[in-house]
């Protein structure tokens, strides 16, 4: 009895100390996230590796086991790497939007006047829907031939300062660029908040006492707020340069991958779904997954050796 | 610390005598720039609002800047009409409210114990988190789809609520990315005054991650307001239209018209700016206090 | 941040997209004429093949013989003393236009509804196939559906419920054999269409002064060039639509149309020859489109950016001369403006032994979900039997309706000399063999992926490049033989034939 209530106590007195508190507090917590993650992440991820060693077909109704051929088929058949060319004009792209991202998010951590004004705007784009952006960007881009349409946007621009009006999506190369142009537009937005938070984390002191020193803008940037924010660079790179090797929406929808402007994701898209080969695919999906850990192994590796 | 130290150092070298002429000129350019960039912004947008305003053969014929001749708004009254909008404005608004206020308290509570609770365990749940945001979803999708039949929620409205719950890992990690810049010594003193960990969690760490929060809500509201798929996907009965697929339906394979399309973009886009507008101030301002309270 | 994004957008546009082709101008009628050719390995009743042509120059009545003779077909097709009252029948349908937009199918509905006391309720999607089979893979995808082309004929037993034996409803209907395995159908196409031909506008043809519609694909495209110097820079003489993907496989139904041959897939395949053959119908068709898209004043100057929606009204109006489609398009265009009068439909300009040939394929098949319960399949019969035969559906849309002997549509005027037929079924053991080497090969006939090889020949062809276009005819037909002789059904098809 006695022996019961001492290990009742001990039991309470756990669950009231500090450590068995984390216990209890972690698994209370983690629970909920866990089982959605479980359910809707990791059991997924799971079947598509083993997809990936299947033939099967979009119904899964006969799956073959088929070991690696696969890979083999992926790493063989040029057809399916090659797509990856394309991803390059977006790795650049990611560069400018990073480094347009913080130069705009700099000055508007200045003293500037309508700031939130000029935030808005350009955080806007972000906010609409992808099928709209691609709409938008069709029309921005057409070239009019004056008997079923008019001039786009940009050519009528271009108009405006005498110009010749440009085939855009029709020029190959040019194409490409047009894409990455409407992917910075509608992606930069979110950039620019993001370090605009992070330059905004740092302490209002340091500004303070940095005016009162009278440092100029581009001091102020380089010694102040791009140390404080340097891990949010390092983190929004490395996304965007995931995002080039993964890129597929914006190209998928204006262009439909034509006029050679496929990518990686949009190959693996026609692959499991237009040619029904599901473990084809799942098997695209996981080099994309592997070449992305890659990356991010590689930017753990430098950042580390930096500090 | 160390940042700081740098700081203190730079002054004794700081230019301080920078000529007023540059910078001046520094000024204008700084606005000069904005300008433009918001420019680049606006005018593809401008385009849809008067290409919504004008009539089918207007749109075609017309220069993209002219103004319609005579504002039609009956392409708002036809999106309004026939695609159902009303609806799907409230559907989205209860998917949105009850979705946004799952992923805080389980965002939240993930976040701080991952970030606070230094052991071998939650280390493993923060690099399982960060490495399935890198999985690419796309063959997930067959699979997916069972899963949420199994549970029964198919062509129901919790389908994508616990879908955006449940895979929200970016939300997780802006909060364990914010809760690095809390000290921790506020939990400290907390604890040493008695408080309990899910008492400091809700007293302390959520107050604190207020402004986080407001980030992630923005994000959330853009993400799941502008989401065609899951919605079209999990729950295609019309009962169920939320305002994109609503919206969707004009740009089917019949008599879509771009005039339509575009009174349609501005008609999803309205509530959007509201909410943006009224959270624009709130974000901005909490996005800086709360960070160093000590 | 950007990686969440774009896998939000692989998300949202995977499965939904991915066989849409291009993003909002998913085409209606194509998915299904081409799963007709496609898979017109499994194509239709030998027995009949011209008798449509009859039809299509005396337009009659509806109320003819062979209507009153296969009515026993129609009688014993359900059984109305199973159907309950108070029943609720969900069908899913492309037609996202009819049911959401016009509510014209609830309209046209409510006459059923009433004679069964039941309630219809429809659901539209947008992206038709993709949506639709992804449900699939659970039991819960409607009562009635349009069948998506995924589902190989082998499997339909385990999606559908069997209407029937072939060689009954084959007397009553075409393409009986569309959605047909071991001899029992589960789909009933719930239209036709006359594939492999052209719109034009009439009245832009005859004022540029050409009279005689094209029989070679010379002439055609003199007639194109005639039509650019009397309307140079007022009319498109010919539209690509090359951006949305899909009007390139319009070319391929073309390829089956000219080859007056309802055996050309088998004999393709059982001769071991080479899917492009200089001369012959598939690489024939493919040069017409090299030698018009080279062209490039005859087509419309930014294919990049064209609009199939702009195209409508335009090729109405008489801004656009010529466009390759189904016969499913010409309703739209009609519809698309003021001159529907000036639409015509013309056979392809190929002419073999001195005679035209064009193609009557069927739409989407009607099936019924094997999981639902007994007496709501049932209903669902009597729906799919109401919809062939009685429903206003495919008079207003213009469309061939598969009940033999019904009335053919008007616009068929020019096809008086050309001769109808139906693509025969793939004899046994070679059944779904093209569609495996066609898709396993990656080759695509009607696919629209980026890498697609008719896309690749079009980009070709803008830059009048040549000789890229006889490497993707070698390219192409050195994939087909591989996959064609490692194929494991043909192989053994061909070694009981020696």
């Amino acid at each position: 009895m006695s022996a019961n209530v001492k290990q009742k106590r001990t039991l309470l007195e756990w669950v009231r100390g500090y450590t068995g508190q984390k216990y209890i507090t972690t698994v209370l917590f983690l629970l909920i996230p866990i089982v959605l993650l479980t359910l809707f992440t990791l059991i997924p991820a799971v079947n598509m590796v083993i997809f990936s060693f299947q033939e099967r077909d979009q119904l899964g109704v006969n799956p073959k086991w088929i070991g690696l051929d696969n890979y083999v088929t992926l790493f063989t058949d040029p057809t399916y790497l090659s797509t990856f060319k394309n991803c390059i004009y977006y790795f650049f792209g990611s560069f400018i939007q990073l480094a347009l991202a913080l130069l705009i998010a700099t000055i508007l951590c200045s003293k500037i006047k309508f700031g939130n004004l000029f935030k808005g705007i350009l955080f806007f784009p972000y906010m609409m829907n992808g099928v709209a952006v691609s709409l938008i960007f069709r029309r921005f881009f057409q070239k009019g031939d004056g008997i079923t349409n008019s001039e786009g946007t940009l050519n009528t621009i271009l108009a405006l300062f005498g110009l010749d009006p440009v085939k855009w999506l029709s020029t190959p190369g040019l194409v490409n660029v047009c894409l990455v142009f409407a992917s910075i537009w509608r992606y930069i937005g979110f950039d620019i908040i993001m370090f605009i938070g992070a330059i905004q984390s740092i302490s209002p002191d340091v500004y303070e006492a940095a005016d009162l020193d009278g440092a100029n803008g581009w001091q102020r940037f380089w010694y102040i707020v791009f140390p404080s924010i340097r891990s949010i660079v390092a983190l929004q790179l490395v996304l965007a340069i995931k995002g080039a090797a993964s890129v597929f929406e914006i190209p998928y929808i204006i262009t439909g991958g034509r006029n050679d402007t496929s990518t990686f994701v949009i190959k693996t898209i026609d692959t499991a779904f237009v040619y029904k080969k599901v473990g084809l695919g799942s098997a695209m999906a996981i080099v994309l997954l592997l070449i992305i850990l890659i990356i991010t192994g590689i930017q753990k590796l430098c950042f580390r050796e930096r500090k | 610390m160390a940042e700081n130290k740098h700081y203190f150092d730079l002054k004794d070298y700081t230019f301080k005598e920078t000529p007023k002429s540059v910078r001046i000129l520094f000024q204008v350019l700084k606005y000069a720039f904005l300008v433009v960039c918001c420019l680049v912004v606006i005018i593809p947008l401008i385009i849809v609002l008067f290409g919504s305003l004008k009539t089918h053969d207007e749109y075609i014929q017309s220069n993209v800047f002219a103004l319609p001749a005579v504002p039609q708004f009956s392409n708002y009254v036809t999106a309004f009409n026939q695609g159902n909008v009303l609806r799907g404005l409230f559907n989205t608004m209860i998917i949105l409210v009850i979705s946004c206020f799952g992923t805080i308290i389980t965002g939240t509570m993930t976040a701080f114990v991952v970030q606070r609770f230094n052991m071998m365990f939650t280390k493993v749940v923060k690099a399982i988190f960060l490495i399935v945001a890198l999985l690419p979803s796309i063959s997930m999708q067959v699979t997916v789809f069972q899963i949420v039949n199994k549970l029964g929620l198919y062509d129901n409205m919790a389908a994508p609520i616990i879908m955006y719950i449940g895979t929200d890992i970016i939300a997780i990690q802006i909060f364990i990315q914010f809760l690095d810049n809390i000290s921790v010594s506020l939990d400290e003193s907390a604890i040493l005054d008695g408080c309990s960990y899910p008492r400091v969690y809700w007293s302390i760490i959520l107050p604190m991650l207020r402004p986080a929060i407001a980030t992630v809500l923005v994000i959330k509201f853009v993400g799941i307001y502008n989401d065609f798929y899951t919605a079209q996907l999990y729950m295609p009965s019309p009962k169920n239209a939320v305002v994109s697929t609503a919206l969707y339906t004009f740009v089917g394979p019949y008599g879509a018209k771009w005039e339509i399309i575009f009174a349609g973009i501005i008609i999803c886009i309205i509530p959007t700016l509201v909410i943006f507008l009224a959270l624009q101030k709130s974000i901005y301002s909490n996005l800086v206090s709360g960070s160093v309270k000590e | 941040m950007k990686l969440k994004k774009i896998m939000a957008g692989v998300l949202s546009v995977a499965t939904a997209l991915s066989f849409a082709g291009c993003n909002s101008n998913d085409n209606p009628g194509n998915s299904s004429n081409s799963s007709n050719s496609s898979s017109s390995s499994s194509s239709s009743s030998t027995s009949s093949g011209n008798s449509t042509s009859d039809n299509s120059t005396s337009s009659t009545t509806v109320d003819n013989p062979i209507d009153n003779e296969t009515q026993s077909v129609r009688d014993n097709f359900f059984d109305a003393s199973k159907i309950t009252d108070g029943l609720t029948l969900k069908v899913l349908t492309h037609r996202t236009d009819l049911c959401n937009d016009s509510q014209l199918l609830q309209e046209w509905t409510k006459e059923f509804e009433e004679k069964f006391n039941c309630k219809v309720e429809y659901q539209g999607f947008t992206k038709y196939s993709g949506d639709v089979t992804t449900m699939m893979s659970t039991d819960n995808y409607g009562d009635v559906l349009m069948i998506p082309d995924q589902v190989k004929l082998m499997d339909l037993s385990n999606f559908f419920e069997p209407l029937g034996d072939y060689a009954t409803l084959n007397e009553r209907y075409f393409w009986m054999d569309q959605k047909m395995y071991d001899n029992v159908v589960y789909g009933i196409p719930h239209m036709g269409a006359v594939s492999g031909g052209l719109c034009y506008n009439k009245r832009i043809w005859s004022e540029a002064g050409v009279t005689e519609i094209p029989k070679t694909p010379e002439d055609f495209v003199a007639a194109l060039k005639k039509i650019k110097d009397q309307f140079d820079g007022e009319v498109i003489p010919y539209y690509t639509n090359f951006n949305t993907g899909w009007a390139l496989a319009q070319i391929i139904d073309m390829s089956v149309a000219v080859s007056g041959n309802s055996n050309i897939q088998n004999d393709i395949l059982t001769s071991k020859r080479d899917l492009f053959v200089e001369g012959e119908d598939y690489y024939n068709t493919m040069k017409l489109m090299f030698d018009i898209f080279k062209e490039t004043d005859i087509h419309e100057e930014d294919p990049m950016t064209g609009d199939w929606e702009g195209s409508k009204p335009a090729i109405n109006a008489g801004k656009i001369a010529t466009m390759i489609m189904g016969s499913w398009a010409v309703s739209q265009f009609q519809e698309a403006g003021d001159n529907p009068q000036d639409i015509g439909y013309m056979p392809a300009p190929f002419t073999k032994d001195g005679k035209q040939y064009a193609q009557s394929t069927s739409d989407y098949a009607l099936g019924i979900n094997v999981h639902s319960d007994e007496a709501v399949k049932e209903l669902g019969k009597a729906y799919i039997d109401w919809f062939v035969n009685d429903s206003p559906y495919i008079s207003y849309n213009k469309g061939v309706s598969p009940v033999r002997g019904a009335e053919m549509p008007d616009y068929l005027e020019a096809f008086s000399d050309c001769e109808f037929f139906v693509a025969a079924p793939a004899p046994e053991g070679l059944v779904g063999v093209w569609d495996a080497i066609n898709n396993d090969s990656e080759i695509g006939l009607y696919n629209d992926d980026a890498a697609n090889f008719k896309i690749r020949m079009a980009e070709a062809a803008f830059k009048n490049d040549e000789a890229t276009f006889k490497a993707i005819i070698d390219e192409c037909n050195k994939k087909w033989a591989e996959t064609r002789d490692a194929n494991e059904d043909y192989n053994a098809y061909m070694a009981t034939l020696s």
